[in-house]
């Protein structure tokens, strides 16, 4: 049975680009525009990874991680931010003490990204 | 269908002037009220609008009658704007929509064309609605440039030749109608011009209390008439309501509260209680919170966890000369010392405040502080101007930019790199309610961060602390029900309140300067 990976961005072109990449290489995807429909869409099909950005409306990542963590500890989550951003790494450093199980700083190649996300199924 | 539209409003107008006017007064004034409320229509074409235009003139005021008809064009303001006029476009238009609603009389009507607007005042004669007009833009210039003497704006009023022709007549300044009302429009009924010097108090009775104050002020200062906000005098009689609280800044650089920043909050302890209040009371709050930060740096200058504390002030109450010296007076009696605990931000900057005039200010207010912050609108900020000014920061507020938070990401973003672009490396933000908010000012690059969600109002200032970014995620999630979690709340906490706490920014001398004052 193919993994189900929850990619949280919103970025519709990440989410795309993502959603191709993950695809191609087999896994099965759903996506959401921010971090509170993510949860709910969580809720609905739990996943067994989960790609979240960090910068987001409404709901953003960390809160989003620590929400996914309280409600289901054994969530593999994977952060991503940056794009740009001068501070994302401050982000990307407190999502990783909170939770999230590796961090990708935008811009990221797809072979780091699919070694990330081979790594974190297979722990 | 724009077209029609345009008919249609020139049938209303031709009622206006026509026949119209004997008929049910309540109806007429229902229906314009609701068009009003549904905003400005636009012409399909120019020549089209002329059209209507002539026919609006000819059939139902006639060449005697023609002052109501009046164009305010924006043409000047777009070549003085230059390539920034595609992206300024909407925010000067809703400026010149606001002002003009702000004027207007049930039976008034206007339509926009491009960037003009036309208004055919309905119940006034010759005089009253060209000096109306004049007013109208009066309040564009001062609300997009700080200054009703920048001439960007022209103002026409329109006429038929007795061929046709629609012709247009520029009109003089406001002052110069008023200081030449006995000869002014020579061709005008005899009644109008011996209204003309008067009726502009006529009219501020039935505008805002601030413009009315102003136009009363303007009929006096003719002779000096290049300080619009001159005008605005304050009034001593009424002493300002509210407090003034502090908010707690946080340095996202240092991770402390190093600043607070005074704020003037209501009796119903609203923060943006400001944003209702004419002019003359924004300027008595900025007097008032000038004095209760003056008191404050009396009075905390001996402790030992000193904090730095922020003057806002906006810029029409330093706009003005003689206001600005009243303003100015009170900070000199600060001595040296305390003034190294202050910081002001000049607020509310208006868009196109041409840069002279802001290096004028900076000037003026930054030998009293130890360092100063211009605040600007998140749309449209001429960081290069504020940077070339020699302001240590820039910032905004969000308190008065309503933006969707998906947006107000990409905003923010644009905003802090333009500050590091124009060599400003202290960017500020204040107004964050939300965690997305923080999310997005840390992620940009903000430096100094305040709002709801760093810190409460505080009655008292608490002084410097340090204040971990985990500190501040915690106290956002708890409140949502949500448990801490296990794995950085002790050491994050507990390393913070380690660390020393005193205020200290940077390129500012030193945090021992801070301890010998």
């Amino acid at each position: 049975m193919r993994k189900k990976i929850l990619i949280i961005d919103d970025d519709a072109t990440v989410r795309y680009t993502l959603r191709r990449i993950l695809l191609s290489a087999g896994y099965a995807v759903l996506d959401a525009p921010n971090g509170k429909k993510g949860v709910q869409l969580f809720q609905l099909e739990p996943a067994d990874l989960v790609i979240t950005d960090i910068i987001m409306p409404e709901q953003e990542g960390i809160e989003t991680i620590i929400e996914l963590k309280s409600r289901e500890p054994q969530t593999r989550i994977i952060a991503i931010s940056g794009g740009g951003r001068t501070g994302a790494r401050d982000l990307l450093h407190m999502a990783e003490r909170l939770g999230a199980d590796a961090v990708l700083h935008k811009p990221f190649d797809t072979a780091e990204l699919i070694k990330a996300v081979k790594e974190k199924l297979a722990a | 269908m724009q077209g029609q539209i345009v008919q249609q409003l020139g049938k209303t107008v031709a009622r206006l002037f026509g026949p119209a006017r004997r008929s049910d007064k309540a109806v007429r004034s229902r229906r314009l009220s609701s068009r009003r409320r549904r905003g400005p229509k636009t012409a399909a074409s120019e020549t089209e609008f002329l059209d209507q235009l002539k026919l609006i003139i000819r059939q139902n005021c006639g060449t005697a009658q023609a002052g109501r008809v009046n164009i305010i064009g924006l043409e000047r303001l777009k070549a003085t704007l230059g390539d920034r006029w595609s992206e300024l476009r909407d925010r000067v238009h809703a400026v010149t929509r606001s002002a003009i609603q702000k004027y207007l009389e049930p039976n008034d009507v206007w339509v926009a064309s491009g960037d003009k607007f036309v208004i055919a005042f309905g119940s006034l004669n010759f005089a009253e609605a060209q000096t109306k007009c004049r007013m109208i833009v009066r309040l564009i210039e001062t609300g997009l440039l700080g200054d009703a003497c920048a001439e960007t704006i022209s103002v026409a009023t329109a006429a038929t030749t007795l061929q046709g022709e629609v012709i247009f007549r520029d009109l003089p300044s406001l002052e110069a109608m008023i200081a030449s009302a006995p000869t002014f429009f020579a061709g005008a009924p005899r009644h109008d011009r011996e209204t003309l010097s008067g009726m502009s108090a006529a009219i501020a009775r039935r505008a805002e209390p601030s413009s009315a104050h102003a136009v009363a002020q303007a009929e006096k200062q003719a002779a000096a008439p290049c300080d619009s906000v001159e005008a605005i005098e304050l009034a001593d009689d009424e002493p300002v309501r509210g407090q003034v609280v502090w908010e707690p800044v946080w340095d996202a650089r240092t991770r402390r509260i190093t600043i607070y920043r005074a704020r003037y909050v209501d009796d119903a302890a609203r923060e943006s209680a400001t944003k209702t209040l004419a002019e003359e009371d924004i300027g008595k709050v900025d007097f008032a919170v000038r004095d209760a930060v003056i008191d404050q740096l009396e009075r905390r200058v001996t402790e030992t966890r000193l904090a730095a504390i922020a003057l806002p002030v906006r810029f029409w109450t330093v706009a003005s000369w003689s206001r600005r010296r009243d303003y100015l007076a009170g900070l000199e009696k600060v001595s040296p010392e305390r003034r190294q605990l202050l910081l002001i931000i000049l607020s509310d900057l208006p868009f196109g405040v041409p840069p002279t005039r802001l290096v004028e200010l900076v000037a003026a207010l930054r030998p009293l502080c130890r360092e100063l912050i211009v605040e600007a609108g998140l749309h449209g900020a001429d960081i290069p101007a504020i940077a070339a000014a020699r302001a240590f920061g820039v910032g905004t507020d969000l308190h008065s930019n309503e933006v969707a938070e998906q947006l107000l990401i990409a905003k923010l973003d644009q905003f802090a790199r333009n500050a590091v672009r124009a060599g400003i490396a202290n960017a500020c933000l204040a107004g964050v309610h939300t965690i997305p908010q923080v999310a997005a000012a840390i992620g940009a690059g903000f430096r100094y961060i305040s709002g709801g969600a760093i810190g409460p109002l505080e009655a008292e200032i608490s002084g410097a602390r340090p204040l971990d970014i985990d500190e501040i995620y915690r106290t956002n999630i708890e409140a949502k029900g949500f448990t801490w979690p296990w794995l950085c709340a002790q050491g994050g906490r507990r390393r913070a309140r380690s660390e020393p706490a005193i205020a200290s920014l940077s390129r500012i001398p030193s945090e021992a300067d801070a301890r010998t004052v």
